[in-house]
């Protein structure tokens, strides 16, 4: 019985470990594989501190895992700006120096390992595995809990964000390199309990612990769980540690060639699994898909609506507001016949919940204060600040190595209209929406957003003051759902603060629901609502690119830079993303767009650029551009 | 070239047969009928001795085979070493014990050299009239601290009173559980300053590489006088057992006149010794000292032989596997240690341990072997001492210490001369304080000559041979 | 460390550089070409060495010995391509993970299997002709057998550099590596450059287990050490980079490793290189190199239909 104690009490420190792997690399997607060495590092000081100072559990292990705390912070440093293979070396070469420093250093006894490691004691000294099981299983649930929490939190999914996609999840307005610290340490301090639990449980800091080969079991186990579940983590590691004591009690033969049939079985078995389910035991979303969707009716009642809407998506109703004088505006400023915009019950999600993105933009927003009601940049009213710039660029440059990709170029977005940037390929119209939201830093020139100078901010910043961006290959995140990829653009939520997540959770909570219902009104207003807990990888890619847009929506800001609305678009699925933009422009959002498609920029457009070679040579409405004789011989051939 | 006759001198020409052995050194064909089928029960599982009719068909053996041993060796050892029998024998009774050893991984060799041991010493005393030895072997790869763990909590938990271990790793993982259950831990496979002195763990091995410099520094005075410049090269195990070799030679230095011209060491992974060579190559030695052991020996005579370099290598360790890997190069190698001369077995009960050894399992016995065989009977030597004093052998507790303290010297299958060694081990070290070595050279057909003996200690009866 | 120390060590590093730039030259092309993380190059290389030695033990000349010893590796290879990575691969996403799990598996079982069969004792490989050691004077020199090892070791990579300039499947490989989706467009099979690719490194890597055991002697997990070897070596010279960025890699790290040895000690001498590497690699963006010089992404997710 005490043999099967000892192997669950393995089973569970191996479940630390594991989930400390799954957050980091099955979560944020950082091949991190120092999980272990981290683990040594807490261990070890523990471990010294209680043989050689007599220092009690409760100090040595606060100890042991501040210490791979900061060890992981010191990880996560550099680690940020590697691309990931170099992560993974990075971290193996970390694995390799713990175990070689500790066996360098003879106050730690070297290989030998380091005893005399204090027995614990919780109402009496826990020695037996029986005794240790409680302490053991108290630690893991911690563990488990803290984890859980970090990973299926706001916090998580913009940790799964950053993992499918950095960049879309920076261009939404998340600090990147921050969550990414943030996780990289603190999964190094669960790594660190792990680390302090198990010298203490072995009663031996040993090298052979945390080695190499302990690295690639615990790496194991998280990919034959599932490596992006909890749940996935925790069965790994469960399987694998009790499959090596079960084969040894059921292969019943002689010992010697008993152990290699043992082996060769456990080897057998992981080639197995992953041939048979190579997305793991428990894949993400196995059962998290019908849970959330469970709780996502109990919680928001404007889900159901949405669900309701399924069979209808784009029901023309009667619209409470922007509507008629989009549909007024539009028929007067291009030629194209504008059609009715597509409309639901929703009016454009405010700000509401999230006063301090609000009073952030507010600052630097001449405007802010005309802002009325839940919604202020959905209630922007076009007449009132159509003589004013939203953005204003000028001067801009940037050379990559030799090449000249924008040079002395100004711009300025009339707020609440609709600017296309059109031009031939290697125009620089990319770089230059990468410019004015600060993916790339300009060598010269400024970039004002609502009078106030943005340049050289990172990409969450400036999204956090309402510029942000899509791309051209749209940057769905697949594994996520619809209403997840939404809910990631909501700026500030509570949630992704790591001190609310375990002390205020009722904020998270409230925080969460008004996220979602949030986001559920955004996936309305471009119609997917009916979809909202589907994966975004099963979207057709005109829908991704209306998911983009709502995911924009759901950031607040008023100035959405649209890369190329209509490529890649049949045209039966043209017709809402375009209907979209239309609504956009009546709700008073200012809109830039990268189109080729010229038919597009002239029914959206209000104003267009024309760009060459890094510079804006053109500009007027879509019927001037056309017009323009050297254009016309040179680019529109036909016109 | 050596390493060609070391793998054509095997008679038959079945080439899977070959790779399947594993006592290259073994010469005449006495087992080729056994060695033919050694793979196919290999791959059937039921043994991993391919050489062997011994199958070991339970996982706890008790050495019900009666193959492995003849029914005549028992009474021959009972007589031979003077053992009671019946009630004083602690016949009937049967005792729980571990055995932890490495049963995978790159030193698994290690494993099967002890537990063959193992399982014939308690096969032999089971039928002296002595108690069942009830094995329960465990893996512990010779250096896997968590295995070890586990281990030592399974017995400790389900009430084994004696432990026979190996690996000071894995050893020293074992040793909190030692003194939490009251459980002694044996270890026969190799022993060092280190491990004095813990409570209920016991080394039966003489302590590299303190105890043989003292039969080096006997020989070279006798033999080399003009040898003076020393070096040591070795492999790097932890700062504490590198910084133990050291600080030996270095006193053996001094106090024999040699001078030391220091201590180099390569990574304990590693496969080349350049760096060593080289350092050899520019410290210009008389000899080298060689803290190597296993089969890494032999990589290392490999790569020396090649370097041009004529230094002598004298070294605290031999193995088989060393020759086999060294080929030719193994020759003109020295060594000095309680090495087992199988080839001529020094007392009666080592020629019949030798000859039963090979009956059972058609290869020599390593020093490992004949350690843990040794071992072995001193825990039923310990025992009977308990059944005398009406103690309970198959309890946990402090039965076994007090029966070891009580009767320290033990009979030992090393030693010239008469029916028997004699080893002792010391109650405050727990380590030995005698142990009968040699001192001995490989020629170049890879047989291995004894040169001199010694034993441990300031009063070393040293002698040529 | 003496004079003589210091370029023994040199040469010393070029051989043992040589031989490992070999070794992570061919499983640096599974990792950039395929983006299999092919943990069970250590098994093929155990492969190459135990058939090799098991057929030398049945009297067969041990040349032929050792060309079935590497043949045997390449089937190897190319079978648990066929047979366990390309299946998981078209099925999954975390490729890289779940290859890389399963040559763990692999190499458990071939490192057990080969116990089994042959036992765990380290076995002997023949040299086939008698090894001396030239001097270059001063103390400084080379045997026979390092000057083998050198030689196969540049000829197998210049070899490699040549096949994948020059052949047409080489070149198959190198528009696989550059870019994969664009190769598939002109019409290669990726499926087909997979095959030639762990065919090629499996060879390499029986080759090199050829050459350490007759330097040394084969174990069931000989193949590991230098397997890791051949990691860090590949990711230091850059995943899609030429087999001579791959000798020079491998050459400057066996080259730290001995100074190491000579200058602070075995026990010091994997914290320092592995140290070394560690603040390298961590300080590669701040000194300017966004990606250490030709490098590309790794791709962590398959090739379309690879």
């Amino acid at each position: 019985m005490s043999f099967w104690v000892n192997v669950l009490n393995e089973a569970l420190i191996t479940v630390i470990f594991a989930v400390s792997v799954n957050v980091i690399l099955g979560v944020a997607g950082q091949l991190s594989v120092a999980s272990v060495g981290l683990g040594g590092i807490g261990g070890y000081f523990a471990a010294y501190l209680s043989a050689k100072h007599g220092v009690a559990f409760a100090p040595a292990l606060a100890v042991g895992t501040s210490a791979a705390f900061l060890a992981g912070l010191a990880l996560g440093v550099p680690a940020l700006r590697l691309s990931q293979e170099y992560v993974i070396l990075l971290t193996l070469a970390f694995g390799i120096v713990v175990t070689a420093v500790i066996e360098a250093i003879p106050a730690l006894e070297g290989t030998n390992g380091l005893i005399g490691i204090h027995t614990v004691s919780l109402g009496g000294p826990l020695r037996t595995p029986g005794e240790l099981f409680r302490l053991v299983a108290l630690i893991t649930a911690g563990c488990l809990l803290f984890c859980w929490r970090l990973s299926s939190s706001p916090f998580g999914r913009v940790l799964r964000g950053i993992r499918d996609d950095s960049d879309a999840t920076q261009s939404v307005g998340k600090n990147v390199i921050a969550f990414k610290i943030l996780t990289f340490a603190w999964t190094a301090a669960v790594a660190g309990v792990a680390g302090v639990t198990l010298v203490y449980y072995n009663e031996i800091a040993s090298p052979s612990s945390f080695n190499f080969a302990t690295m690639t079991t615990v790496v194991a186990a998280v990919v034959v769980g599932g490596i992006a579940s909890l749940s996935g983590a925790f069965a790994g590691a469960i399987v694998l540690t009790f499959i090596g004591p079960f084969l040894e009690k059921v292969v019943n033969i002689a010992p010697e060639s008993a152990t290699l049939w043992q082996l060769v079985i456990y080897g057998v078995l992981l080639v197995g699994v992953m041939r048979v389910r190579p997305e793991g035991l428990i894949p993400e979303g196995a059962w998290g898909s019908w849970v959330s969707r469970l709780a996502a009716y109990h919680h928001i009642p404007g889900e159901r609506l949405a669900v309701e809407f399924a069979s209808a998506p784009v029901t023309v109703l009667a619209d409470q507001g922007g509507s008629p004088r989009a549909a007024a505006t539009a028929a007067d400023r291009t030629a194209v016949p504008s059609v009715r915009p597509p409309t639901t019950n929703s009016t454009l999600p405010g700000a509401a919940a999230f006063a301090p993105q609000r009073s952030e933009r507010g600052r630097g927003d001449p405007h802010g204060g005309e802002a009325h009601g839940p919604g202020r940049a959905g209630a922007l009213r076009p007449e009132a600040n159509s003589q004013v710039a939203a953005v204003a660029a000028t001067g801009l440059v940037k050379h990559f190595g030799g090449i000249v990709a924008v040079q002395d170029l100004s711009l300025e977005l009339a707020t609440g209209k609709v600017t296309a940037l059109v031009g031939p390929n290697g125009a620089g119209k990319t770089t230059v929406f990468n410019l004015l939201t600060g993916r790339i830093r300009p060598d010269a020139g400024r970039v004002r957003l609502h009078g106030r100078e943005v340049t050289g901010m990172p990409p969450h910043r400036i999204a956090a003051l309402g510029m942000v961006r899509s791309f051209q290959d749209v940057r769905t995140l697949e594994r996520l759902s619809l209403l997840d990829n939404v809910a990631l653009g909501v700026l500030n939520q509570p949630g992704e603060r790591m001190l609310n997540l375990f002390f205020a959770p009722w904020t998270v909570r409230s925080g969460e629901r008004t996220a979602r219902e949030r986001s559920m009104r955004c996936l309305e207003y471009v119609g997917l609502a009916h979809r909202a807990h589907d994966l975004a990888g099963g979207l057709g890619y005109g829908d991704r690119k209306l998911l983009a847009v709502a995911r924009l929506l759901a950031t607040g800001g008023d100035v959405l830079l649209i890369d190329e609305p209509a490529a890649g678009i049949d045209r039966a699925n043209l017709e809402p993303v375009l209907r979209v933009v239309e609504r956009l422009r009546a709700d008073g959002k200012t809109v830039c767009l990268v189109e080729h498609n010229l038919d597009v920029v002239a029914r959206l457009s209000d104003h267009v650029l024309f760009m060459e070679e890094g510079r804006i040579t053109e500009e007027g409405t879509m019927s001037e551009i056309t017009q323009d004789k050297r254009l016309a011989q040179v680019y529109f051939g036909h016109v | 070239m050596g390493s060609n006759d070391v793998l054509s001198d095997t008679d038959g020409s079945d080439a899977v047969r070959r790779v399947s052995r594993r006592n290259l050194l073994k010469r005449a064909g006495a087992a080729a009928a056994f060695t033919a089928v050694g793979p196919l029960v290999a791959a059937c599982g039921s043994s991993k001795s391919t050489t062997s009719t011994t199958t070991g068909s339970e996982r706890s053996t008790t050495g019900t085979s009666s193959a492995s041993a003849t029914s005549t060796a028992g009474a021959q050892i009972r007589e031979l070493l003077g053992l009671p029998s019946g009630k004083a024998a602690a016949q009937g009774i049967t005792v729980p014990v571990g055995a932890s050893m490495a049963l995978s991984g790159a030193v698994a060799i290690y494993g099967h050299l002890d537990y063959t041991a193992i399982k014939l010493a308690a096969e032999h005393i089971k039928q002296a009239g002595g108690p069942e030895l009830h094995v329960q072997a465990r893996n512990n790869e010779l250096a896997n601290a968590q295995k070890g763990v586990a281990n030592a909590r399974e017995w400790g938990g389900s009430g084994v009173p004696v432990v026979l271990s190996s690996g000071s790793a894995t050893v020293f993982s074992e040793l909190p559980y030692y003194s939490q259950f009251k459980m002694m831990g044996l270890e026969p496979g190799g022993a060092t300053k280190l491990g004095e002195g813990k409570p209920f763990f016991y080394q039966t091995r003489s302590e590299i590489p303190n105890d043989q410099l003292t039969g080096i520094s006997a020989y070279l005075k006798a033999k080399h006088p003009a040898f003076k410049k020393v070096v040591m090269v070795g492999l790097a195990y932890s700062p504490a057992s590198d910084k133990l070799q050291e600080e030996a030679v270095k006193q053996t230095a001094a106090s024999s006149g040699w001078s030391y011209l220091g201590s180099f060491f390569a990574p304990v992974t590693t496969t080349d010794y350049s760096s060593l060579i080289s350092q050899i190559q520019s410290a210009k030695p008389d000899f080298v000292l060689c803290a190597i052991y296993g089969a890494s020996v032999g990589v290392f005579l490999k790569q020396y032989a090649t370097s041009g370099l004529k230094a002598p290598i004298i070294g605290f360790d031999y193995t088989p596997e060393a020759s086999k890997v060294a080929g030719s190069a193994i020759s003109g190698y020295q060594f000095a240690f309680d090495y087992f001369d199988a080839s001529k077995p020094p007392n009666e009960w080592a020629k019949l341990f030798v000859a039963e050894y090979e009956r059972a399992y058609g290869e020599e016995p390593t020093y490992y072997s004949a350690n843990y065989y040794e071992a072995t009977f001193l825990i039923w030597q310990m025992i009977r001492e308990i059944v005398a004093k009406s103690g309970d052998p198959t309890k946990q507790g402090n039965a076994y210490v007090e029966a070891l303290t009580a009767n320290p010297k033990f009979p030992s299958v090393y030693g010239s001369g008469g029916k028997y060694g004699t080893k002792e081990i010391s109650p405050t070290t727990h380590s030995l304080v005698r142990v009968p070595m040699v001192y001995c050279e490989v020629n170049s057909e890879g047989k291995v000559q004894v040169l001199a003996t010694f034993n441990k200690g300031s009063n070393s009866e040293f002698k040529l041979v | 460390m003496s004079a003589s120390e210091f370029f023994q060590a040199i040469v010393d590093a070029l051989v043992l550089g040589s031989l490992s730039g070999m070794l992570s030259a061919g499983f640096g092309l599974i990792l950039g070409v395929t983006g299999r993380f092919h943990f069970a190059f250590a098994t093929t290389f155990a492969c190459s060495a135990y058939v090799a030695i098991a057929l030398v033990g049945a009297e067969m000349p041990l040349y032929l010995a050792i060309l079935v010893g590497v043949l045997c590796a390449v089937v190897l290879g190319v079978a648990i391509e066929w047979l366990f990575y390309r299946p998981l691969v078209r099925k999954t996403r975390h490729a890289l993970l779940g290859v890389f799990v399963t040559s763990l598996g692999i190499v458990i079982v071939g490192e057990n299997v080969i116990q089994l069969l042959a036992g765990s004792s380290d076995e002997n490989l023949n040299v086939g002709y008698t090894v001396s050691r030239i001097s270059f004077g001063g103390g400084v020199g080379v045997t026979t057998l390092d000057l083998v090892t050198f030689g196969v070791s540049v000829l197998i990579i210049a070899g490699l550099w040549a096949f994948i300039r020059f052949a047409r499947y080489g070149r198959a490989i190198r528009a696989v590596q550059e870019n994969p989706s664009m190769a598939q467009a002109v019409g290669i099979n990726p499926a087909l450059v997979a095959i030639v690719v762990f065919a090629v490194a499996s060879a390499i890597s029986g080759l090199g287990a050829i050459l350490l055991t007759q330097r040394g002697a084969a174990s069931p997990s000989a193949g590991l050490q230098p397997t890791l070897t051949a990691l860090v070596v590949a990711f230091l010279a850059g995943l899609r980079s030429s087999p001579l960025r791959f000798a020079v890699a491998a050459v400057l790290v066996a080259l730290l490793q001995q100074l190491c040895l000579l200058a602070i000690g075995a026990v010091w001498t994997p914290v320092l290189t592995f140290g070394i590497l560690f603040v390298y690699i961590a300080l590669s963006p701040l000194l300017n190199m966004h990606r250490l010089p030709g490098m590309p992404r790794l791709r962590l997710r398959p090739a379309p239909g690879g």
